[in-house]
């Protein structure tokens, strides 16, 4: 009868492991592409099959087998972008309130510390944020979960349907890492949370020598045991994967190198708000950094001034000196973090992008602003596609119109940033949807 | 073990229960019926004529008495009528044996698209509802798939024989279609106008994905097959494949569909798919839009006359009436009974159509010449004419009466034994008293 039973079972796999037949290949044709590096091609048209782009350009014969989309010089077609690091689809946080025994020596969990969590079994694509990251013209993430110190791996997804093992591209990229504590438990404060990285670093070190050591002779050594908490770390002290740190300010800047340079770990600064400060850092200590574009809000007597230049029939009233005096400082400071991104392409760095901090509703108005206040659409263009892409290592995979690199863009009505442009099309690994 | 004794229970069950099925033999040959009242359909009424059926064939159908050559068994058919045998345009017939015993349920595979399901290859010839219906004269259906929205392939069948083979007329008659609805499903629906909105649009839009894919597809195939050279074969679809014929013409669509609104989607559908025959199905409310169907020279399987008005302020009689009103409008009508073992009543619901404004002659027609038209066999059925199938039955009177006793039945030139499973419990159970 178990045998019965196997035989059943083999089958219904074997039934589910089929794949749905699909169309070959898909074409667009007579649309106008933009480059990741923010050039324009006219009259062009795209071929792409099994998920991967087969032809690009205006000199490409659209094969017979190519399911083909007229756009009528009307669609423009700009390279999917990419979340560098993104908590869409990521649960919340679980609130724990329970007390904790000895709050000066708590279990990792409590403290924060789970670098074995794996966001795979966790996240949910149907959430709404992943279907306004889409909207946005993202077509890839780099999620990892919401948490505190060390909240655990990060994982690259396709944003395509609602199965996370269908949109997995690349598992196991980096850890998470911020100078985030609990504040119940130890470590509470900065200086605690930095010797803990110190601690988890030495502990993690010593368990792999001892590990080793007991393995290659298991009769001179005793057993040390297994740690799921430490051999998550092993692979970030091997330098085989990096530590993406969420930090913003200067200060805080300058301690993650330091631990870096100490402990001997890739870092890859997220966030990095304050990033004109430190940009020359950065590029001195060569960090790859993926910039957050979560903006701090307009001083509201900006708006106030546009409006009435605009209301002929009011004179404006002169502003006393010493309010223009605050207010050049106060517009210097908020110039200052609009043009973040920007100051590190002016430092010579390749930022990438990362969703984080950022409100989807407000992307499409953060674009505005950030190309108002000098950015140009190639920078633009590059963060959110090939930098990206390269600081996660994907960069011969995705993130460029190019043959060979993945199916992966977004079509719209007009170029994307201009007012009133709308998504028609998007591609996601080949998958062709309508989105209207 | 004991699902072992149940299953040689079953056996034994299955084995005794072929005792109650019909032994006697068809006669087939050369057969002459005389000074009958012939209803040719296609060439009027003779008041006195001759048939000659020879070897399944009709080879001759003439006023007059008959000189007969020798070899032709004579059924004196005076004062008798002779109609060809009807033919219902919709039913679940050989498909579906018992509605309440799931076994015996083959009409709905799982699946929202299934055009590569065949009605012809489930058919079971030795279903005891075959002969409840054929005695009544109805000599040939329609069988079709029911699930999802593209069903399958449904097929044209004469109500005798051993095989699908012996049976099928049109083995692929028609690819069977369901349009979705776009009101509420009943008054348990609690979804409000937005939500119906939505679901139908989303419905339909998934609907024109599968069915550009699958014009794509036949496209595709059509441009390698013209001219292989230089071209890698393109992957069979099964699915797809199975559609190929709707899109070159030669296998109509029925789509069943039943309310007013749904009635006009559905024809400003299909006026969007130009080079494709399509034929409504059911069409319950036909009668309100007769005019729009008869502008979109669609043909209509109108069934069951014989129910409940589908509005409550509807008059009673607007089941009855939609056949002969959607004639009037210019609609070419066939009659179906959307039955399985009651599908002998095909013959009162044509008879209340005529009844109620379609008249006997249409109504006739409706049953016999036009569903023949419509499933493209009116070469070979639907007619008393010479060089078709022998399929027809003799009465005593208009078989549209209750009252009226079919006599005789040819199929496909077998003159079939007046025996089904009602006579034979009839027989059984009408004089009880003499044995015990």
């Amino acid at each position: 009868m178990s045998k019965l039973g196997v035989g059943v079972a083999a089958v219904l796999l074997s039934v589910s492991s089929v794949q749905a037949q699909e169309i070959p290949a898909y074409a667009f044709k007579n649309v106008t592409i933009h480059t990741h590096d923010g050039k324009t091609v006219e009259k062009a048209s795209i071929v792409w099959r099994n998920g991967s782009i087969e032809a690009v350009g205006t000199n490409v014969t659209v094969p017979f087998d190519a399911k083909t989309v007229d756009g009528g010089d009307s669609l423009h077609i700009y390279p999917g972008f990419i979340d560098g690091y993104s908590e869409i689809a990521s649960p919340d946080m679980k609130r724990d309130n329970s007390r904790v025994e000895r709050p000066g020596e708590p279990p990792y969990d409590k403290a924060g510390i789970e670098p074995q969590r794996s966001p795979f079994a966790e996240v949910d694509f149907k959430k709404k944020d992943v279907s306004d990251a889409k909207k946005a013209g993202f077509t890839m993430a780099a999620i990892g979960l919401k948490g505190m110190m060390l909240p655990g791996k990060m994982d690259v997804y396709y944003l395509a349907g609602d199965d996370a093992q269908a949109n997995l591209l690349e598992s196991d990229i980096a850890q998470k890492g911020a100078f985030k504590n609990s504040r119940s438990v130890y470590p509470s404060t900065l200086m605690g949370t930095i010797v803990k990285f110190r601690q988890l670093w030495a502990d993690a070190s010593a368990l792999q020598v001892k590990q080793k050591n007991y393995q290659a002779e298991p009769s001179k050594f005793s057993d040390p045991g297994r740690d799921e908490v430490l051999e998550a770390l092993y692979p970030v002290i091997n330098k085989e994967q990096p530590l993406f740190f969420e930090v913003d300010e200067k200060e805080d800047v300058e301690r993650v190198i330091k631990l870096k340079n100490e402990l001997g770990f890739n870092l890859v600064i997220v966030s990095a708000k304050q990033a004109f400060r430190y940009a020359d850092l950065l590029k001195k200590e060569k960090v790859p950094v993926l910039v957050s574009l979560d903006l701090p809000k307009e001083p509201e007597w900006k708006a106030e001034k546009e409006k009435a230049k605009k209301d002929t029939t009011k004179v404006e009233k002169p502003v006393p000196a010493d309010v223009q005096a605050f207010r050049d400082k106060q517009w210097a400071a908020y110039a200052d973090y609009v043009k973040n991104l920007k100051s590190l392409y002016d430092a010579g760095l390749n930022p990438g992008f990362t969703s984080y901090g950022l409100k989807w509703k407000d992307f499409a108005k953060t674009i505005e602003t950030l190309k108002e206040m000098g950015l140009s659409e190639s920078d633009l263009l590059k963060s959110l596609t090939v930098n990206t892409a390269a600081v996660l290592g994907l960069n011969d995979k995705v993130g460029k119109l190019e043959k060979g690199f993945s199916a992966s863009f977004t079509v719209t009505s007009k170029p994307m940033f201009e007012k009133k442009s709308k998504q028609v099309y998007q591609v996601v690994k080949g998958e062709l949807n309508d989105v209207n | 073990m004991k699902k072992l004794n149940l299953f040689l229970v079953l056996c034994f069950w299955a084995v005794t229960s072929l005792q109650a099925q019909i032994t006697e033999k068809p006669e087939y040959g050369k057969f002459a019926i005389t000074n009958a009242k012939i209803y040719t359909v296609t060439n009027g009424i003779i008041e006195q004529g001759f048939i000659l059926i020879d070897n399944g064939v009709i080879t001759e159908v003439t006023a007059g008495v008959a000189k007969l050559p020798a070899g032709y068994k004579v059924i004196n058919a005076q004062g008798k009528s002779v109609y060809p045998g009807f033919i219902d345009s919709g039913t679940l017939l050989g498909l579906r044996e018992i509605e309440a015993v799931p076994v015996t349920n083959d009409q709905a595979e799982i699946g929202e698209f299934t055009p590569n399901m065949r009605a012809f290859t489930a058919i079971n010839p030795a279903s005891v509802n075959i002969p409840v219906t054929r005695v009544n004269g109805v000599t040939t259906v329609i069988a079709h798939p029911v699930n999802g929205t593209i069903a399958g392939k449904s097929t044209l069948i004469n109500l005798f024989g051993y095989s699908p083979d012996s049976m099928a007329v049109v083995a692929d008659a028609a690819l069977q279609m369901e349009w979705p609805s776009s009101g509420k499903r009943g008054f348990w629906d609690q979804r409000d106008e937005k939500k119906i909105k939505e679901d139908f649009e989303k419905t339909l839009k998934n609907i024109n994905d599968y069915w550009e894919k699958a014009r794509f597809y036949n496209d595709m195939m059509s441009a390698y097959e013209a001219n292989p050279k230089g071209k890698s074969k393109p992957d069979k679809n099964v699915e797809w494949d199975a559609m190929r014929p709707v899109f070159n013409g030669s296998l109509p669509v029925v789509i069943d569909v039943n309310r007013e609104n749904d009635i006009l989607e559905a024809l400003k559908w299909i006026k969007e798919h130009k080079g494709i025959k399509f034929v409504l199905s059911s069409a319950s409310e036909g009668w309100r839009v007769a005019d729009k169907i008869a502008e979109a020279g669609v043909p209509c399987l109108v069934g069951p006359t014989l129910r409940t008005i589908s509005r409550s302020y509807d008059n009673y009689q607007a089941p009855y009436q939609n056949a002969g009103k959607l004639h009037k409008a210019g609609v070419m009508v066939a009659i179906r009974t959307g039955e399985t073992e009651n599908t002998r009543n095909l013959n009162y619901n044509a008879g209340y159509a005529a009844a109620y404004g379609l008249g006997t002659e249409e109504a006739l027609k409706a049953v016999t010449i036009n569903p023949a038209k419509i499933f493209g066999a009116d070469s070979k059925i639907g007619s008393l004419e010479k060089g078709k199938m022998a399929n027809l039955m003799i009465t005593n009177g208009d078989p549209f009466e209750p009252l009226t006793n079919i006599e005789t039945v040819f199929i496909n030139g077998y003159k079939i034994p007046m025996i089904s499973r009602q006579t034979q419990l009839f027989e059984e159970y009408k004089d009880r008293d003499s044995t015990n």
